[in-house]
């Protein structure tokens, strides 16, 4: 099989004068899927960003089927039977499954826009590659994994040939994205090429047939996947070995440092989102919650950090009822919180790297002199955290916005791991970081917590929920469906189960997750 | 006589006369065109808040395009194809300062308001000598239309034949425009794109060309709006004229979700109330004062506003509670 794509010492600059591909050399083959691996801030998708005609390469070659190819925008790459699946959904929330897949390309009849004909289409294309999807659904009303199939149909329903995925699993649950990878395989089987972007190893080694290692910009090199471990992998991302199994004594609980009392939430529709919940978390522990999305945890989480009020039961943090303390007063009671959308709620886009880190801290003594904001040490501690939590950027005046996804989580997780803290509530703490820094993470979550913090770990990532937490509480229906005090003896399969709500453990067993 | 026996003299005798019914239906047009125009542009995620100045301009091109070419036979015609040609080239205007320089939208409306209160007032004061109004200019008007059969039958055939050229074409474009947004590929586009402009362009849309189309076209309702005002209602152009009809008509827009079909009958509700107001001003009535029942439309369009957002809001939620419940049963069906 010869190269079916070829990208040749490609390099982007961007305005800012970053680098962000130097002389990259990526090909792929007809029929395989072809993994792109490497630290957040490597490159990755920018790569994939000139693939698909969004930025334009200021060197090198693109060349497709033997021809070389100037892809000036999307159209130009939709023709030449390149298809992208992006880091974030593009769909029209309010429009149907059908008029989504064919925009761009809508079928007319006369002046009309042909809605019969555009469903046939995206139902041809679904029966043609095994997707089950309703073709007359508005986007609106789907659940995430039919979302991003969705946007696969897209992809496809044009005849690309080449299917670009960036992060696609980054929002699935398990069992969509096994789901995901059937599918996937009968498209390679049908000849198409997958570039699959992906942070998490294990589906990496799992799916794909070789990896494309790009570190810093520029390409490591390529690897038949039968030929490398993850930790390989990982090692050739990162330059030195990563080690993939954290180290944890057995926990030492000790007295409590979140109680949840008969808590019961309702949503702004006046829906019970969370059902008569009752748990604690105590000093030297960390307790995970698993379930999937939507069964009461972001209500949960929402009311524990004090971004929402609830009326019925009650939620104390050292003591101290949470629903009658501000956030400043419950930070000063030693909550920290690392949401779970960090655009949203983590960081100040618009704002330095450096203003980031200390906004939370800027009132501390040792950050002013006087009236005024001592720069200096400012700047000594930020540039530290920088350093300790491999922050890839110029220096801390760099703007947040500019930076690669799982670079800004970094700088949200510096921010929050630095405060004073009794309780810390990691809400997605490694999504989409990439493996070496998550290694650290969840290495500083352990050491957090053999320093005798209560640690909160909620994580769509069944194997870092499974190896980090000490005990573990399954989520569904807005109830706690199973408490397992010692998550050693869980094994994966079981926890689909409880999550799923197919099992369910007897009160006493989950009253258990209440120590008094 | 008490204010309450007045309303009621004054809604009675209106009520039972055919002169009432078509006030509304001359009023509801103007406000209707700027509608329907604010609707398109904010289909695309654009605001047109420049449609009073717009309409501004174009009335006042349509007078003095059709008074110089006599202001008879062709002439309104072509006045009004020239107010269009305003109207297009404003909408094409707010769409490069807003999209192209990224300026925005809503300070561009207010400039273009500006601007256009300033340049119609400079423009009639060079060309007629008068700072208030044409009316030493012959422009004339557009006919009115009569129509066969519905003409003949008595008291209906009054109100609804006989009207404005204008005013029939406003409410054909109600269906013309719910044609175009939701039936063809440019709807379609100009849909998507409001809604999630990063979702056309990964698809290869340009989302600014959409864009530029839909405030175009937004520009040419303002023109006919315009004439409407200059070349129907009356004939000729004053300082006053458009009277905040371009405001109104964005407000309707907003209460109407931009969905024509609603929109139209947001502004038969104005219409009733600026028909109202017409009305007891020629009757001549002095327990309420004539300025409270001038202000009536638009305190109508402050309590419309009010009561749509909270309509919006229960759907929302109604919306989120059905989805709930759905999630619900699809989580059954897996677990089975
Ligand atoms: N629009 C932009 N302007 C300036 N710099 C940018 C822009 N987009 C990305 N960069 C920079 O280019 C580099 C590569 O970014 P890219 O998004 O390709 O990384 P990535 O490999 O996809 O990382 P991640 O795994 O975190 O998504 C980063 O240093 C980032 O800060
Ligand atoms: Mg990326």
């Amino acid at each position: 099989m010869e190269d079916y794509l070829v990208m040749q010492d490609v390099t982007k600059i961007y305005n800012n004068g970053i680098i962000a591909n130097d002389k990259v050399n990526f090909s792929a083959k007809k029929g395989e899927i072809h993994a792109i691996c490497g630290e957040n801030g490597a490159g990755k998708t920018t790569l994939m960003k000139m693939l698909f005609g969004i930025e334009q390469p200021d060197e090198g070659k693109i060349i497709i089927k033997g021809e070389e190819m100037r892809l000036n925008s999307p159209t130009d790459a939709i023709k030449a039977g390149i298809g992208m699946v992006h880091q974030h959904f593009m769909q029209v929330p309010t429009l149907t499954v059908a008029e989504n897949v064919t925009l761009g390309i809508e079928p007319t009849k006369g002046l009309k826009f042909d809605h019969n004909k555009a469903v046939e289409m995206t139902r041809e294309c679904c029966e043609k590659y095994g997707f089950d999807i309703n073709p007359e659904a508005h986007i609106q009303d789907l659940s995430v994994g039919v979302k991003q199939k969705v946007e696969i149909v897209k992809a496809l329903v044009k005849g690309c040939e080449i299917l670009i995925l960036d992060e696609p699993t980054a929002v699935l649950t398990p069992q969509e994205t096994k789901e995901l990878f059937i599918q996937l395989k009968n498209l390679k089987d049908s000849g198409c090429t997958i570039i699959f972007i992906s942070h998490k190893l294990n589906e990496v080694k799992e799916l794909c047939d070789r990896v494309t290692v790009i570190k810093k910009g520029k390409t490591i090199g390529v690897w038949n996947i039968k030929d490398v471990t993850e930790a390989d992998i990982s090692r050739y991302m990162v330059g030195v070995d990563v080690d993939l199994n954290i180290p944890k004594k057995p926990a030492e609980p000790k007295e409590n440092v979140l109680v949840v009392k008969d808590l019961t939430v309702y949503n702004e529709a006046g829906k019970k989102k969370v059902d008569d919940v009752s748990f604690s978390v105590r000093k030297g522990e960390i307790v995970g919650i698993a379930g999937v999305e939507g069964n009461g945890q972001r209500e949960l989480i929402d009311v524990i950090t004090g971004l929402a009020k609830y009326n019925y039961g009650s939620v104390t943090l050292m003591g101290k009822e949470v629903k009658d303390l501000n956030i400043h007063e419950l930070r000063k009671a030693g909550l920290v919180h690392i949401p779970e959308d960090r655009n949203l709620y983590g960081c100040a886009r618009s704002m330095s790297i450096k203003d980031n880190m200390v906004a939370d801290k800027i009132a501390n003594p040792e950050y002013n002199k006087g009236l005024f904001i001592n720069e200096s040490a400012i700047k000594a501690d930020t540039d530290k955290w920088i350093e300790e939590y491999r922050v890839l950027c110029d220096n801390g005046e760099q703007l947040c916005g500019m930076l690669s996804g799982g670079n800004v989580q970094k700088v949200v997780v510096a921010r929050e791991f630095t405060s004073y803290s009794e309780l810390v509530v990691s809400d997605q703490p490694t999504r989409g970081i990439d493996v070496g820094a998550a290694e650290f993470v969840r290495q500083r979550m352990v050491e957090m917590r053999d320093a005798g913090k209560a640690i909160l770990l909620i994580s769509a990532d069944l194997a870092e929920i499974m190896s980090l937490s000490d005990s573990l509480i399954v989520m569904h229906g807005g109830k706690i469906n199973a408490y397992f005090p010692n998550v050693k003896e869980l094994t994966e399969e079981d926890l689909g189960f409880y999550m799923l709500g197919v099992k369910h453990m007897s009160d006493e067993e989950i009253g258990a997750a209440l120590h008094e | 006589m008490s204010v309450f026996t007045e309303i009621w003299s004054i809604l009675s005798t209106a009520f039972s006369t055919t002169e009432f019914y078509t006030m509304i239906i001359e009023s509801t047009a103007p406000i209707l065109l700027a509608a329907l125009g604010c609707a398109i542009a904010a289909k695309a995620n654009a605001t047109n808040m420049g449609m009073e100045g717009i309409m501004m301009m174009s009335a006042l091109v349509a007078v003095l395009v059709s008074s110089a070419l006599g202001g008879a036979g062709v002439g309104p015609w072509v006045g009004l194809i020239a107010a269009v040609v305003v109207g297009c080239i404003l909408g094409f205007l707010v769409s490069v300062f807003a999209f192209r320089l990224k300026i925005d939208i809503i300070l561009v409306g207010i400039a273009m308001n500006l601007i256009c209160t300033g340049a119609s007032v400079f423009l009639m004061y060079s060309i007629t000598g008068d700072r208030t109004t044409t009316t030493s200019l012959i422009s004339g008007k557009l006919p009115s239309l009569s129509i066969p059969l519905i003409k003949d039958i008595p008291v209906i055939g009054t109100v609804l034949s006989g009207r404005f050229v204008l005013t029939y074409l406003a409410f054909i474009l109600v269906a013309v425009l719910s044609f175009l947004l939701f039936k063809t590929k440019l709807g379609l586009r100009i849909r998507a794109v409001g809604e999630n402009e990063n979702a056309a362009e990964s698809v290869g849309i340009s989302s600014l060309k959409i864009k530029t189309i839909a405030l175009i076209i937004s520009g040419a309702f303002g023109g006919l709006g315009g004439a409407f005002m200059s070349q129907c209602y009356l004939a000729y152009f004053s300082s006053g004229l458009i009277a905040g009809r371009g405001f109104i008509g964005l407000a309707a827009c907003t209460m109407g979700s931009a969905n024509p079909g609603i929109i139209c009958l947001c502004c038969l509700a104005f219409g009733i109330f600026y028909a109202i107001s017409m009305f007891s001003q020629s009757m001549k009535l002095f327990a309420i004062s004539s300025y409270a029942l001038l202000a009536l439309p638009y305190a109508i369009v402050l309590i419309g506003v009010v009561i749509y957002s909270i309509y919006t809001r229960n759907k929302e939620l109604e919306r989120l509670r059905g989805l709930d419940s759905e999630e619900k049963t699809e989580q059954n069906k897996a677990v089975e």
